[in-house]
């Protein structure tokens, strides 16, 4: 990093310099002992002195710089331009591609002596404000995997032929060169989709060396509802911008407006400010979904129904909503008062519409209506009508312009089949893989005699095409993208690409007659165009200059305020289109990308495979999901292994019976089961593309479900065995005092309700004068009323403090190592029960039971409170992990470490001892950023501040659920969240005095459905007019 | 000469041989056998032993070390905040000192008792003469040893004979002199 | 003189007022005795059963250090524990065998001290046992530690941390309770054995047996002035061992009693393991003796009368042991509190029912059948009842050391704990190695306490006359004993 800043040398220069010192036999052998052959499985012997002898070669690559770093200028976020201290981390602005929505998330990469090791969402962006996703997260590992291929690949006869960039490039002059003589005719793309203006750009100069070339998008999972919707609605296709902030009353049709939209991390972040718990300050939210999604945890009112009947009840919002409340149709809304009358009785009768009705009616301009992907495009073309009408557009929701998605998979391979098709380059995805299962990709691509196809690794398209080319990883290459809000984003390398990948802009650059293409280059031309040069300024002019690295800087370019719109609608007709509701005859079939794989892309990936579903608390797996009652009628049990049969496709998955899921409908994720990943998710989990079809890609009605009489074991963090009558009723009993909640007017009523739900007890004395903490007293707070169980900080954790992935033999005997998890509970009507999420780690109790009971003292109190582990000193009795209350402590029951291939493990964060086998460990409150924010505090002599200290997990935490900070302090943060009257301890009782206090979950419901869910430990009377 | 040795084959007998031996004023001797006879002690005048303070001495000292122990150790030398508790709590130090007590003074008692007996010793004249080897199943022995100031070969012999043992013989020296057994 | 014959045996059960009970039958005398109990030890070669089992016990031993190291070398994972329940069957299988060690120590002390004189045949073979089961104990908190190489931090040994253990543990408590029970009782029961070994020493017909039992009998020559301090020091340590008996259980029932588990959490433990142990020691040495006796002709010497007390007393410690179990339950009725009731409910009727009622039909119910004394003093039956006691005594352990565990606090966490064929073959390996001592012990060293036997027999009184305290046995010594003195010259 040192000189790829220093301003005295020209990176080129540079660049040559370090060309000859990387060709040294040294540099060979620091190559060799930092990335020996992926393909050798895990490492043999490893001990703590092999691991310093890596870390001491990786310390001096970060000398030779060039040799794994862009030879290009990058900008350190918050860090000395000129210099780099050695072991000091680093932060730089990036950005990544959320899959299949044409979106980029702002994002904030800590490198490590120039290595990636954890990301997190950029703070300055507004669509990120310092929050990332599990997703995101994870996607850091993706560049240590030892599965990507490694070079290009050419194929001949059947045979893979090892090959170079260069005989590509000069097999690439020859055939386009040949192409560009006929206009490119026979030549097609297929991209997936994506919001860089650079690759706009090269598409436009591909167009022009090719103007008959076509065109073809492919995203499992995308957007054209949405975008089909918009175009109908304005005229032209747009994305919906969501201001959560000024939205009093939300209805969420299956969009899960906090977890899966693309401007997810802000629509949470501005939902939890929505929420405090104060009359006519707390925001109320309608969820109408299918499955369950972190969203609909939160939700006041959930609402559980077959997919396709969603669109109906948004119909039957309309009808109440323009015909009962009396909401005048907007212009151009295309739909009479008559045919909507005619609607009525076509939709559902749903109590909780009359209720949203009057709530959306009653706060025009306050409401917000927003409807998911798999929604039909009417839906959301409704849904724009709806908001026009309440008068949301300009407040809560504005529009952004978007390109007009491209023909299809579908189109592609009638294209190929016709023979029109002789030279086909894949800039991204995997076809073959993730087509539907009527369409067959592989026999097309056949027809064709050129095929190029750009991708991570060797798979199932890859192995049917002439080219394989190894893709850069987004953390190796040069790009950009459009924020949810249109706004620059850049896409900057930290490290050079590991084995050789280049990037999609760089591919299209070089088919686009650029022999040299360097993606650096790409992007700054792109920015002088564009944001950053106005066009005017010469690339050489200082104000251009001063732009760019700003740019690099921050990451971003704020948006101008053109760029969100208030389109007017177009008037075009809208039709109802009424699918019969699902029965156990004749069930419905979701499929949905999986919250954690996405659309198979992160199939390889160990965090995420190991993460636990919100819903499910599965891990390395996907299942049929179904309701159950459901499950009754069709007498399936949990973990019956099912044959599902579709639209005449078949594939088997285990029943998962989910509390809540929407009655004769059976969901199912894509991205699990892939057969032509690396070796982490080979064959892990159950192929739903298998019964994807091209007509219905999101399921619909007409599954039949048979019984294979297999089990199948099912591996899960929580609620791992079937559970019996005893304990079923214990765990009813116990959640109210676990997870205390109120009704927003019960909690006005009774601001104390929490001390009322706990266990009773007798004061609580102790038999010693207590040990008093002067100076810092850290501590946490938890606030379930904003903890939407999104799993972001359990990834984050997992990323700060090399927590180890065991696998899920190892899950299913309850041996996972998370520190934080998050716990799921389940109250009330079992077919739509409340679910409440409570993240869990270690209190760091000031009575702590796990400290006495330890013989070697190798859990102690520090002078400021944390309850430390000392691993060095452990000898692994387990004696504290059994007297820990909230089971928190985790035990390496093997050498986890030995697991991790040498390349992955210069991921780690050096920062964090790595735990050997036979020692404990917890969370730590992540008391290495307490030393260092100390550290620094210090060299700057002044006192530590409020908020200076955050732990990963409260971090990157969409919510600020979680708050950390010092309770000696009374104005701190943490302190007034103690001070708040719905503070309680977790288990008070055995007074352990934990540091970790939980906020009590306050609820907002519709007065008028406020019985809804009344159950134990949820005591909600009092009934007064809320909101 | 080592001494005269008596043998009997029965227990009563020899408890009224003792008292005569007794009566006789030797000093140095003693009856050798196969269990602890009761009666005997009155017969040979054995007086009590000092075993018992020995031990009561050794149990304090085991108390004392481990109080001392773990008071300095978790106290003194490496005070440690261990769940908010005091450094040094008496209720949580009893079971080891009690312990501590026990070992100390089961150790007092075994080394003692030995030690007083003066063994180990794995010669002895005795353990050579061979109807001695009795004296550990079935016989029951009394031994004057010739360095009694008022041995004399004829009259203790003689002394012996007149107790209705079964046999009077004569345990041959051995080059170890002073004598065990006391 | 009354005389009952029971499977052509002597039945000295019947109590007849005003007879004091014989304890040593067949007339035997001090030659006989003698005879008897060292010619086990001297044949030159044991019974064929002897070696077969020999073969088994070892094979077996064999089998536990190959799991050890397969533990040693792969890691904890190799057993069924996990995050919820992090001890699984190791502490169950070390509660196991220390309760087994504590019978030992109990006849041999406590019986001493109350002049129990019926103790004397069988205390050498309890005693045994106790050290054979304490080693067995041992080796469990040892292995089951993640590291095991560094497991000597538990002792306040000097070391490179500089650090001392943590004496709040009741784990560091376990340290000093089983290392003070397993000394005192080695010391308690070679200082009984050194006069047996003596014996053996004088009855020595090959010089290794001379030389190697002359060193353990350290110069031992029936000096009475030695037998003085002898008995002086073996009723102190017997007076030492009673308490230790009581405290080491009571120590071992702190690592659950001081945690806050519920289930666990519960102040009955110390008296209710205490007398689980004696409960479940009797039983093993019943176990071993009832075919002993048979084998090695020693039925003269262990009697129905000893064998009837045993069976008394494992009928009131079984009795103890099943009240201790319903005052858990009253317990966690009265005391209101909703997770310590829901343990025991769970116990009874949770997904470990199963363990749960094998522990209540073979440890509070088998045992009563002991008030029959049809049953009592028949061989089979006993046998029987000693073996389902040893059982159900280690389902205890399993179901307070597991049940608890794998619910307590927080739902989210529960689990279910599942035992590996590591955890299975283990514990039948410490079988294997405590038969295996088992079976060297009757083999090489005297298993009766000779010289104990021969003073309550009637020839050691030593005038005769209601009035001694020794000799409870009226009558003349037979003639044929004079005789055989007499041949000796």
């Amino acid at each position: 990093m040192t000189t790829a800043n220093d301003a005295n040398l020209t990176g080129r220069g540079y660049w040559r310099s370090l060309q000859e010192l990387a060709g040294s036999p040294e540099f060979r052998r620091h190559l060799d002992s930092e990335f020996p052959d992926g393909i050798d499985g895990p490492a043999a012997g490893f001990s703590r002195r092999r691991f310093l002898q890596i870390m001491a070669a990786s310390a001096a690559m970060a000398g030779l710089t060039g040799c794994r770093w862009p030879q290009e200028r990058i900008i350190p976020f918050a860090a000395r331009p000129d210099g780099f201290t050695p072991g000091k981390t680093q932060q730089f602005a990036t950005a990544l591609e959320l899959p299949g929505l044409a979106t980029g998330a702002a994002l904030l990469v800590t490198s490590y002596d120039g290595r990636p090791i954890k990301v997190d969402g950029n703070p300055e962006h507004p669509w990120s404000l310092g929050a990332a996703s599990a997703q995101m997260q994870a996607s850091v590992l993706d560049v240590w995997n030892v599965d990507r291929s490694r070079s290009p690949v050419r194929r001949r006869d059947n045979q893979e032929v090892r090959a170079t960039w260069n005989d590509f490039a000069t097999f690439a002059a020859g055939q386009f060169d040949a192409l560009a003589e006929r206009d490119g005719r026979g030549l097609a793309f297929l991209a997936g989709a994506s919001s860089s203006p650079t690759r706009a750009r090269l598409r436009a100069q591909l167009a022009a060396r090719f103007p008959s070339a076509l065109w073809f998008r492919h995203e499992p999972a995308g957007d054209h509802e949405r975008l089909a919707g918009a175009a109908r609605a304005f005229g032209r296709s747009y994305r919906d911008l969501t201001h959560v902030e000024h939205a009093r009353v939300i209805a969420d049709f299956d969009a899960d407006l906090l977890h899966a939209h693309p401007a997810a991390l802000r629509n949470a972040r501005m939902f939890a400010r929505g929420r405090r718990p104060a009359r006519d300050q707390m925001n109320r939210l309608y969820v109408f979904e299918s499955t369950l999604s972190p969203t609909g945890a939160a939700a006041d009112h959930r609402i559980p129904l077959p997919r396709t009947q969603i669109s109906l009840a948004l119909a039957a919002l309309a009808v109440e909503v323009f015909l009962e409340r009396g909401v005048a149709l907007p212009d151009g809304a295309g739909i009479s008062r008559g045919e909507l009358a005619g609607w009525r009785d076509r939709v559902p009768a749903l109590p909780a519409i009359a209720a949203l009705a009057e709530d959306l009616a009653g706060r025009r301009g306050q409401g917000l209506v927003v409807v998911g992907d798999r929604q039909p495009a009417w839906a959301h073309h409704l849904a724009a009508v709806l908001n026009v009408a309440l008068g949301n557009v300009g407040r809560t929701v504005t529009f952004v312009p978007a390109a007009a998605p491209d023909a299809d998979l579908t189109a592609l391979v009638d294209a190929l089949q016709a023979g029109r098709i002789d030279t086909l380059v894949i800039l991204d995805g995997n076809p073959v893989a993730t087509a539907p299962a009527d369409l067959d990709v592989a026999a097309a691509l056949a027809r064709a005699t050129v095929t190029i196809h750009l991708a991570d690794r060797l798979d199932a398209t890859s192995e049917r095409c002439l080219w394989h080319l190894p893709r850069a990883h987004y953390l190796e290459a040069w790009g950009d993208a459009l924020a949810v809000d249109g706004s620059l984003l850049a896409v900057q390398p930290l490290i050079e690409p590991l084995h050789g990948g280049r990037s999609e802009l760089e591919l299209m650059a070089l088919l686009a007659g650029d022999p040299a293409p360097r993606g650096y280059d790409l992007v700054r031309t792109t920015f002088h165009q564009g944001a950053g040069g106005r066009g005017q300024a010469p690339a050489a002019s200082p104000s251009f200059e001063a732009n760019w690295r700003r740019f690099l800087h921050d990451g971003f370019t704020a948006v101008s305020a053109a760029a969100a719109q208030t389109p007017a609608l177009t008037g075009a007709g809208l039709q109802l289109a009424a699918a019969a509701a699902p029965n156990y005859e004749n069930l419905e079939l979701v499929i949905a990308p999986d919250p954690r794989l996405g659309d198979g892309r992160f199939a390889d990936n160990a965090w995420l495979q190991e993460l636990p579903d919100f819903a499910t608390k599965v891990v390395w797996d996907n299942v049929a999901a179904l309701s159950p009652a459901t499950a009754a009628a069709l007498r399936v049990a949990h973990g019956d292994l099912l044959e599902l049969e579709f639209a005449g496709q078949r594939q088997r998955m285990p029943a998962y019976v989910l509390p809540g899921h929407g009655a004769a409908t059976v969901t199912v994720t894509l991205g699990h089961g892939r057969r032509d990943c690396g070796r982490v998710g080979r064959g892990v989990g159950h192929d739903a593309y298998a019964l994807r079809v091209a007509a219905a890609p999101h399921g619909g009605i007409g599954l039949k479900i048979t019984k294979t009489g297999h089990r199948y074991a099912l591996s899960c963090t929580q609620d791992h065995h079937a559970i019996d009558p005893i304990g079923y009723q214990e765990r009813e009993r116990r959640v109210g005092s676990l997870v205390r909640q109120a009704d927003l007017d019960h909690y006005l009523a009774h601001p104390d309700f929490v001390d009322h739900l706990g266990v009773h007890h007798p004061p609580l004395v102790s038999l010693w004068t207590e040990k008093g903490y002067t100076g810092h007293k850290w501590g946490m707070a938890i606030d379930l009323s904003v903890c939407i169980g999104c799993n972001a900080c359990q990834v984050a954790c997992q990323a700060e403090n090399n927590i180890p992935v065991v696998g899920k033999d190892e899950v299913g005997r309850s041996r996972e190592m998370s520190w934080i998890r998050i716990d799921r509970y389940f109250q009330g009507d079992p077919e739509n029960p409340e679910i409440a999420a409570q993240p869990i780690a270690c209190a760091h109790c000031e009575l702590a039971p796990c400290e006495q009971v330890c013989p070697v003292a190798a859990t102690v109190h520090t002078e400021e409170g944390l309850n430390a582990m000392v691993y060095n000193r452990c000898v692994g009795t387990r004696y504290c992990a059994n007297n820990c209350p909230y089971k928190v402590r985790r035990f390496n029951f093997f050498d986890n470490i030995k697991q991790i291939s040498e390349t992955e493990k210069m991921r780690l964060n050096p920062q964090v001892t790595v735990r050997s086998r036979g020692v404990m460990e917890k969370c730590t409150y992540c008391v290495q950023r307490i030393e260092t924010a100390r550290i620094a505090a210090k060299n700057e002599r002044r006192p530590l501040r409020d908020g200076e200290i955050t732990p990963a997990c409260a971090q990157t935490c969409p919510t600020e659920a979680i708050v950390f900070g010092d309770l000696n302090d009374p104005q701190s943060r943490v302190s007034r969240a103690r001070a708040e009257k719905r503070s309680y301890d977790l288990l008070a009782y055995l007074n352990i005095k934990p540091r970790t206090s939980y906020l009590a979950r306050i609820r907002n419901p519709h007065p008028r459905l406020a019985s809804h869910g009344e159950e134990a430990g949820r005591p909600s009377g009092h009934k007064q007019t809320g909101a | 000469m080592y001494g005269l040795v008596v043998e009997f084959d029965d227990p009563r007998r020899l408890v009224a041989a003792c008292a005569k031996v007794r009566e006789a004023g030797y000093r140095r001797w003693d009856a050798h056998t196969p269990f602890p006879i009761h009666g005997m002690d009155a017969a040979m005048g054995i007086r009590g032993t000092r075993l018992p303070w020995l031990v009561l001495a050794g149990g304090a000292a085991g108390l004392g070390a481990a109080l001392l122990m773990i008071w300095w150790m978790n106290a003194v030398d490496y005070p440690l905040n261990i769940s908010g508790k005091p450094l040094f709590g008496l209720p949580a130090a009893i079971p080891v000192a009690f312990e501590m007590t026990v070992l100390f003074s089961a150790f007092a008692a075994f080394l003692g008792m030995w030690i007083a007996n003066g063994l180990p010793r794995l010669h002895h004249p005795l353990l050579q003469h061979e109807p001695f080897r009795r004296a550990t199943s079935d016989r029951f022995f009394i031994v004057i040893e010739s360095t009694d100031p008022r041995f004399d070969p004829q009259a203790t012999r003689a002394l012996l004979a007149s107790l209705g043992g079964l046999a009077v013989t004569e345990v041959q020296e051995q080059i170890h002199e002073e004598g065990a057994g006391r | 003189m009354h005389r009952a014959i029971v499977l052509g045996e002597h039945d000295n059960t019947a109590y007849v007022p005003g007879r004091p009970t014989e304890l040593i039958l067949d007339g035997h005398t001090f030659t006989s005795v003698t005879d008897t109990v060292c010619g086990i030890v001297e044949t030159p070669r044991p019974p064929r059963a002897w070696y077969i089992a020999f073969a088994v016990t070892v094979s077996l031993t064999v089998m536990l250090f190959a799991m050890l190291y397969l533990l040693i070398t792969r890691g904890i994972g190799v057993w069924g524990v996990n995050s919820t329940v992090g001890w699984g069957w190791a502490i169950v299988n070390f509660v196991f065998w220390v309760g087994i060690g504590h019978a030992g120590t109990l006849i041999s002390a406590i019986l001493f001290l109350l002049r129990q004189k019926w103790r004397t045949s069988i205390n050498r073979f309890a005693e045994a046992m106790t050290i054979f089961a304490v080693v067995c104990a041992g080796i469990f908190p040892a292995i089951h530690v993640g590291r095991v190489w560094a497991v000597h931090w538990l002792f306040p040994l000097p070391n490179y941390h500089a650090m001392w253990p943590n004496f709040r543990s009741p784990l560091l408590w376990d340290v000093f309770a089983v290392g003070t029970y397993a000394t005192v009782s080695l010391l308690f029961w070679y200082t009984g054995m050194v006069p047996d070994l003596a014996t053996l020493r004088d009855r020595a017909r090959t010089k290794w047996r001379q030389i190697i039992y002359g060193i353990f009998a350290i110069g031992w020559r029936g000096s009475h002035r030695h037998w003085h301090r002898f008995e002086k020091a073996y009723l102190i340590l017997a007076g030492l061992a009673t308490p230790l008996v009581l405290s080491v259980h009571s120590v071992v029932s702190f690592d659950f009693a001081v945690s806050i588990i519920p289930g666990w959490h519960t102040t009955i433990f110390p008296p209710y393991f205490v007398a689980g142990a004696v409960f479940s020691g009797f039983a093993m040495v019943g176990t071993l003796l009832v075919p002993a006796r048979q084998w090695f002709g020693l039925k003269p010497f262990i009697t129905r009368h000893h064998l009837d007390n045993m069976n008394k007393i494992i009928l009131a410690t079984g009795s103890m042991v099943g009240y201790a179990y319903a005052m858990e339950f009253f317990i966690a009725w009265y005391g209101g509190n909703a997770f310590e009731s829901f343990a025991f409910v769970n116990r009874a009727f949770g997904p470990y029912a199963w363990a749960y009622w094998i522990m209540i039909s073979c440890n509070v119910i088998s045992p009563q059948l002991f008030w029959f004394k049809r049953i009592r003093t028949s061989l089979p039956a006993m046998w029987i009842i000693y073996i389902f006691v040893n059982i159900g005594m280690w389902f205890e352990r399993f179901v307070i050391t597991v049940t608890s565990l794998s619910r307590d606090f927080l739902p989210s966490s529960w689990a279910y704990y599942k035992p590996t064929t590591v955890d299975i073959l283990t514990f039948a390996g410490s079988f294997g190695l405590f038969f295996t001592l088992v079976l060297l012990f009757v083999r090489y060293l005297p298993m009766v306490a000779m010289a104990e036997v021969k003073t309550v027999m009637p020839a050691a009184s030593a005038h005769g006359g209601p009035a001694h305290p020794v000799g409870d046995y009226h009558g003349d010594i037979p003639q044929d004993d004079l005789d055989r003195g007499k041949e000796a010259h």
